[in-house]
């Protein structure tokens, strides 16, 4: 008698518990969705792949003014290039003067984040722009990111940017590059340290 | 023993203050060669000017060369181009400062000036700091403010300076 009592009281419960268990699941289906969208990548797609690419770039003398080499080369939709490997090197009187080394690096495109990439490369990941002069020394600038204006051989970052020379040791924040002039400027933060090459080779012995 | 901010002629400072550094106790100084630290929270640019790689730095500078600090408002380093050797750097400041420890003293050496420039003589391969402009030195054992001052660091030496100057000596040089 007890029993047939609480048996209504038994199936709402049921029916509630039932009903919570629905409501929260639709919930986190939900949520796992959202998720999934939030942390899917970018899909890049492309339209074409290329090994070995050699791009060479001539002055309006016909002199070589940069040449572009990459392992590979993907072809986006948005008519962007991403090189794997990528070697910028910029040429003076038919004399390689700078080198620019990436994991990889994005040319041109046509999107709006891209278009203003039309004139320019972005290298990323282990950037190492390499220079040596008339005397045979070594200059080496490595950041993270960089971008390149080709046409006026500028070089930008924001990026924490390390130069390293034959006798000087320098760190400073965010760098403009001026190749055709020779000009490096960092912008901020800056400390360096200079060893005379005397005192390399003193302790080399 | 002569008063303090006895007003000298520039010569007769230079002979007492000659005579005074050539006493036992001369500073530890920096040594020629040594690596100099630098840093700067502003600017700094790399460019080759006069056949000469440049390092021009600003705001809050301040450079270290052994038991040498020097802080200022904006620095010069110039380098040769073939061999890479730092020839000098120019300092300049509202003022300039400059400390240099001491290894016989707890007090060290210390300056300010507008401009100051420092490099390794050629000949004898001692680094030489010239303060240019409201020139002031202290050591343990004197003070000095002059024009300007080219002093001889790790000889504790004042070797010229410009007047007018004014002078003291301290008691504990025994003089």
């Amino acid at each position: 008698m007890a029993a047939a009592m609480h048996r209504p009281f038994t199936y709402l419960t049921i029916i509630g518990v039932v009903g919570a268990l629905y409501y929260f699941s639709l919930d986190l289906t939900q949520t796992v969705e959202e998720t999934r969208e939030n942390s899917a990548a970018p899909e890049l797609e492309f339209d074409g792949y290329s090994e070995g690419i050699n791009t060479v770039v001539y002055n309006d003398n016909g002199d070589v003014e940069y040449t572009i080499r990459a392992t590979r080369q993907f072809h986006m939709k948005d008519q962007s290039a991403l090189l794997e490997e990528p070697l910028v090197r910029f040429f003076e009187n038919g004399v390689s003067t700078w080198n620019i080394v990436a994991e990889s690096g994005l040319v041109g495109g046509n999107t709006e984040a891209s278009a203003r990439l039309m004139e320019s490369i972005r290298l990323y990941g282990d950037v190492e722009v390499h220079r040596l002069d008339g005397f045979g020394n070594s200059t080496v600038l490595s950041t993270q990111l960089l971008d390149i204006d080709s046409n006026r051989e500028i070089l930008e970052t924001q990026d924490t940017v390390n130069m390293i020379t034959a006798s000087i040791a320098h760190t400073g924040q965010g760098l403009f590059a001026d190749l055709n002039r020779d000009e490096i400027h960092f912008h901020s933060e800056n400390s360096g340290h200079y060893e005379s090459q005397g005192n390399h080779a003193a302790s080399e012995q | 023993m002569l008063p303090p901010n006895n007003s000298l002629t520039p010569n007769l400072l230079y002979s007492i203050f000659s005579a005074m550094v050539l006493a036992p106790g001369i500073l530890m100084a920096a040594q020629s060669q040594s690596p100099v630290n630098w840093s700067a929270d502003g600017e700094l640019l790399v460019t080759i000017e006069n056949s000469r790689r440049i390092l021009k730095m600003k705001d809050n500078v301040r450079i270290s060369q052994d038991g040498i600090d020097i802080s200022g408002d904006s620095a010069i380093f110039e380098y040769t181009l073939d061999t890479q050797e730092l020839l000098r750097v120019t300092v300049l400041g509202t003022p300039v400062r400059y400390t240099q420890e001491s290894e016989s003293s707890t007090e060290p050496v210390t300056g300010n000036s507008d401009t100051l420039i420092f490099y390794d003589d050629e000949l004898t391969e001692d680094t030489i700091v010239e303060m240019i402009g409201n020139a002031f030195i202290k050591s343990p054992s004197s003070t000095m403010n002059c024009t300007s001052i080219i002093y001889v660091t790790e000889r504790d030496l004042i070797r010229e300076a410009v007047g007018p100057c004014q002078g003291a000596l301290t008691s504990q040089n025994g003089m």
